[in-house]
């Protein structure tokens, strides 16, 4: 399988809906809300691929999975916990997408960045895909750039 | 059955920590432990029954602390619950001395399966 090949669906909905329940419906791409401040967590992919993948929500969505992940109520959430969670959640999105990749490569340990306008990319690298999905009332972003080693 | 759960997310370890809980089998006795160098102390000090350890860990990753464990000649059951999917990475967990290795994101029905060969 090619980078270009990977269905971010299908990883999409293995991780949102299969093991946490939340129901995704895929949408067109959405500007990012200039009211709202986002939250990204990431993971990179190097070896025979070198990838990243970045899932972007709004920090009260951040919050409402982060009450999900661990049990809590969203008033016992702080910002480890929210760090925490997304950051995770990235870590699955993207060992679910190196697990796809043929050869030997790495998945490194999650980051997480908060701000708003975010905007994230690889040098030298290319946008594979961008994904987007109404959840409740909010819009997860997931996307994958990539660069040939 | 005194069960150790590793892994650098807190939330991970609830979400197995819960797994666990509504798994239906009694007398699951669970631990967490939040790197491995933790975890290699917490299987010292109390002689857990099995560990179920991620595999991507800061200072300790979970495959170090397999070999650390079989290196002191911890005989301990142990399993991976981890999002690493190729076929390469399975290979180096069972060659170790894990039992099974369960692919994040899971289910309650990979839980179940996972307790029945285990207990």
């Amino acid at each position: 399988m090619l980078l270009t090949d990977i269905d971010l669906h299908e990883v999409n909905e293995s991780v949102w809906t299969s093991m946490l329940g939340f129901e995704l419906a895929a949408t067109e791409v959405e500007p990012a809300d200039p009211t709202l401040r986002y939250l990204i967590g990431s993971v990179t992919i190097t070896g025979g691929w070198d990838a990243a993948v970045m899932v972007q929500i709004p920090v009260p969505f951040a919050i409402r999975l982060a009450a999900t992940m661990f049990g809590f109520e969203e008033t016992e959430i702080g910002d480890a916990e929210v760090a925490d969670a997304l950051g995770e959640m990235a870590n699955m999105v993207g060992g679910n997408v190196k697990g796809m990749l043929p050869g030997d490569s790495s998945l490194s340990l999650p980051t997480v960045l908060e701000g708003s306008d975010l905007r994230w990319s690889i040098p030298g690298g290319a946008l594979v895909s961008d994904t987007f999905y109404r959840c409740e009332l909010w819009t997860i972003r997931t996307t994958l750039f990539g660069r040939t080693a | 059955m005194k069960i150790l759960v590793v892994d650098d997310s807190k939330a991970m370890r609830m979400i197995v920590r819960r797994h666990l809980d509504q798994s239906g089998f009694a007398g699951l006795e669970i631990s967490e432990a939040a790197s491995g160098v933790e975890a290699l102390a917490a299987v010292r000090a109390s002689e857990p029954d099995l560990v179920l350890s991620d595999w991507n860990m800061p200072e300790m990753n979970g495959i170090e602390l397999l070999q650390a464990l079989r290196a002191e000649g911890c005989g301990v059951r142990f399993g991976f619950v981890t999002s690493e999917s190729q076929g390469h990475i399975k290979d180096q967990a069972l060659d170790a001395g894990a039992m099974f290795v369960i692919v994040k994101p899971f289910t309650a029905e990979d839980f179940n399966a996972m307790l029945l060969r285990v207990t």
